[in-house]
């Protein structure tokens, strides 16, 4: 299945030619986890504040389905 | 370790020594305590009695990065309380290198007269005409000052906005380049300095008699330490450099907590043509600049030149708040628009978060139409122009909504929000509710707890922990606005051992013993002389809730309201 994917702040610069405007789309395994989709696009969780499934926070664990919109942050601080 | 006092309505300065009071206070702890005690809390904020204070934080003018950082205090007439607008910008650091801890106004020229006070490089402070000056712009002023008492110095002003005395009104200051887009903007405190006639504020930026260190060998040790990781932390070393604040968009759409049209929603479906990541796009585009130093010992570069299609300056710097309170909170999804207003509010001296809330507050009650950028500009040009409704916009949300007879209107205090729907994270809805400042994302910002590590170490729904997170946070703050280090600077802090380094350097200046009970006792001390003015101008434990709105309304995508009861909220703080 696929999943269209976003990286937010500098988190494109890890994934070499991705262009913001179009985002990725991303061949995952049926059952993965959006930690398996960090993996397979290469960014490490470590450099992840929070993704969003479908505009909904989602986990480490939590399942992908087709289709699913992911956006990914990096940590975030402010004021 | 000087205080200038410059008297308004007798035209005298005198120049005393910091009262022994006041001895190891900076920034928001030497306003607070200032104002706490010498300013009567029943007094028109408008009138002589008021004091409008600027004090440099107490590690301004020392070798530590980031600390150009200036408390403004006085009494509000926005909120009716106690208040501090904190900027950046070089001026903290020219007052401390002249050795200044702060300058108090008092009284109150004739009206009509416009005043300007010079402090040359040797720290001796006049004041001079400024007539010629009435009613401009800040860009010209600034201009015009520079071209007369040159280019190496700072300037605090007010625009016609301040003047007017509009509760809305903003201080702008100058940053490297020289530009007022820095503002010392809630509170209304550009109003008090326009009632006392105060126009500018022109400091030397050569002075060379900063407070001397204690032990200059472990201060500048512990200030390397700490530069070194605000450097190594990937959001103020990289992250914040590339997008600046504007990166908070696209994250906090994301998780639904963008308070969009007033307020009505928590996404606004145009956030992507004005997100950090799209702002940096058009900026490099144009040959603008993403990453700009605008403060004085600054090694974030956060700041930004935002241009237009021909590559001519607009404004700078174009910040997460602006952009959402000139974007999501009017349905504005025109990024060059939001440039725009972003500038006349600096040109025209208005907080861009009260006037964009007041401007969507009036959108909100049919007082022209969501999105509407070109309205938007009109309004604000109509502030400038002193027209009977830019009398009222530029008092702010709550005096648009009293005019509208309208009751959609996110004030806490009288302030407006910020750029955070309490309905989503609801931290912050005791962050805005119980600060003594009103409405004040900055006073409390929680909502890293709410959403860090992929979803939060709090529930951001839930009651629970979001009392303690903002009391502590609170608490945490007001020490950090009183040291004077830079919000965005705070990965120094976070750091492994970046607190014992700020210990270490509080110590190495003042030459005594500094720890974690000081640090806490350092911010309680603000917090409880914020709230002891506040209760004698009449504030009550009803004025730390929320508007109806919050906890009637929900908020989609959630649809969740403020679940925090108003006991516990009047239970924060128990002093």
């Amino acid at each position: 299945m696929q999943v269209q994917v976003k990286l937010y702040g500098t988190l494109g610069k890890r994934v070499p030619g991705y262009d913001h405007r179009t985002g990725l789309a991303v061949d995952v395994d049926e059952g993965a986890t959006v930690a398996d989709l960090m993996r397979r696009i290469g960014v490490p969780l470590k450099k992840v504040g929070m993704v969003t499934l479908d505009g909904r926070l989602a986990g480490k664990e939590t399942l992908l389905q087709a289709g699913m919109q992911v956006k990914v942050f990096h940590p975030i601080f402010g004021g | 370790m000087k205080v200038i006092n410059v008297d308004l309505t007798t035209k005298t300065i005198r120049t005393v020594n910091l009262p022994s009071a006041y001895e190891g206070l900076g920034g928001r702890a030497l306003t607070s305590n200032y104002i706490n005690d010498n300013v009567p809390a029943d007094c028109d904020p408008l009138g002589p009695k008021n004091l409008l204070i600027f004090a440099p934080g107490f590690f301004s003018g020392t070798p530590l990065v980031n600390t150009s950082r200036l408390s403004v205090g006085a009494k509000s007439p926005l909120t009716g309380g106690i208040k501090e607008s904190n900027v950046g910008g070089t001026v903290a650091a020219a007052l401390a290198n002249l050795g200044i801890s702060a300058l108090v106004v008092e009284g109150q020229a004739s009206a009509g007269e416009s005043w300007l006070i010079k402090i040359d490089a040797d720290g001796q402070a006049e004041l001079i005409d400024g007539a010629d000056c009435r009613g401009m712009r800040t860009y010209g002023l600034v201009e015009k000052l520079l071209a007369v008492y040159g280019p190496k110095n700072s300037v605090t002003c007010i625009g016609p906005a301040g003047e007017n005395l509009m509760s809305a009104a903003s201080i702008q200051t100058t940053d490297l380049d020289s530009h007022p887009c820095r503002a010392a903007g809630r509170g209304g405190l550009g109003a008090v300095m326009g009632s006392k006639g105060l126009k500018a504020l022109i400091v030397s930026r050569s002075g060379k008699a900063a407070d001397p260190l204690a032990d200059p060998d472990a201060f500048k040790a512990a200030a390397k330490a700490y530069a070194q990781a605000v450097k190594a932390d990937e959001f103020s070393g990289e992250i914040l450099p590339e997008l600046g604040s504007a990166c908070l968009v696209e994250a906090i759409n994301a998780v639904g907590a963008f308070p969009t049209r007033n307020a009505r929603e928590g996404q606004f479906e145009k956030a992507d043509q004005i997100s950090g990541e799209t702002m940096a796009g058009i900026i490099r585009e144009r040959g603008g600049k993403t990453t700009h130093k605008g403060c004085a010992q600054c090694i974030i570069d956060c700041s930004n030149e935002y241009v237009d299609p021909q590559g001519k300056y607009v404004t700078s710097s174009l910040e997460y708040e602006t952009i959402w309170s000139m974007g999501g909170m009017i349905g504005n999804g025109d990024l060059d628009a939001i440039a725009r207003l972003d500038f006349l509010c600096d040109d025209i001296g208005l907080d861009t978060i009260s006037t964009g809330v007041a401007i969507g507050v009036a959108m909100d009650a049919g007082y022209q139409s969501f999105g509407d950028a070109q309205a938007a500009i009109a309004m604000v040009e109509e502030v400038a122009a002193g027209t009977d409704f830019g009398k009222i916009l530029g008092h702010g949300p709550a005096a648009v909504g009293k005019h509208f007879n309208h009751d959609r209107v996110p004030v806490m205090k009288g302030q407006s929000m910020a750029a955070y729907d309490p309905r989503a994270i609801q931290g912050m809805a005791v962050t805005y509710a119980t600060s003594p400042m009103g409405g004040d994302h900055t006073a409390g910002w929680v909502v890293d707890q709410n959403l860090e590590d992929f979803g939060g170490t709090l529930d951001r729904f839930s009651a629970e922990g979001q009392v303690e997170a903002s009391r502590n946070t609170q608490i945490h703050m007001a020490a950090v606005d009183s040291v004077g280090i830079c919000d965005f600077a705070q990965s120094g802090l976070a750091a492994e051992g970046g607190m014992e380094n700020v210990y270490r350097m509080v110590a190495a200046k003042s030459g005594k013993p500094f720890g974690e009970d000081d640090w806490q006792g350092l911010g309680l001390r603000v917090l409880k002389a914020e709230r002891a003015f506040n209760r004698r101008a009449g504030f009550t434990p009803a004025d730390d809730h929320l508007p109806p709105m919050f906890y009637e309304e929900p908020l989609p995508p959630h649809n969740k309201v403020v679940v925090i009861s108003a006991e516990e909220l009047e239970n924060t703080f128990d002093f």
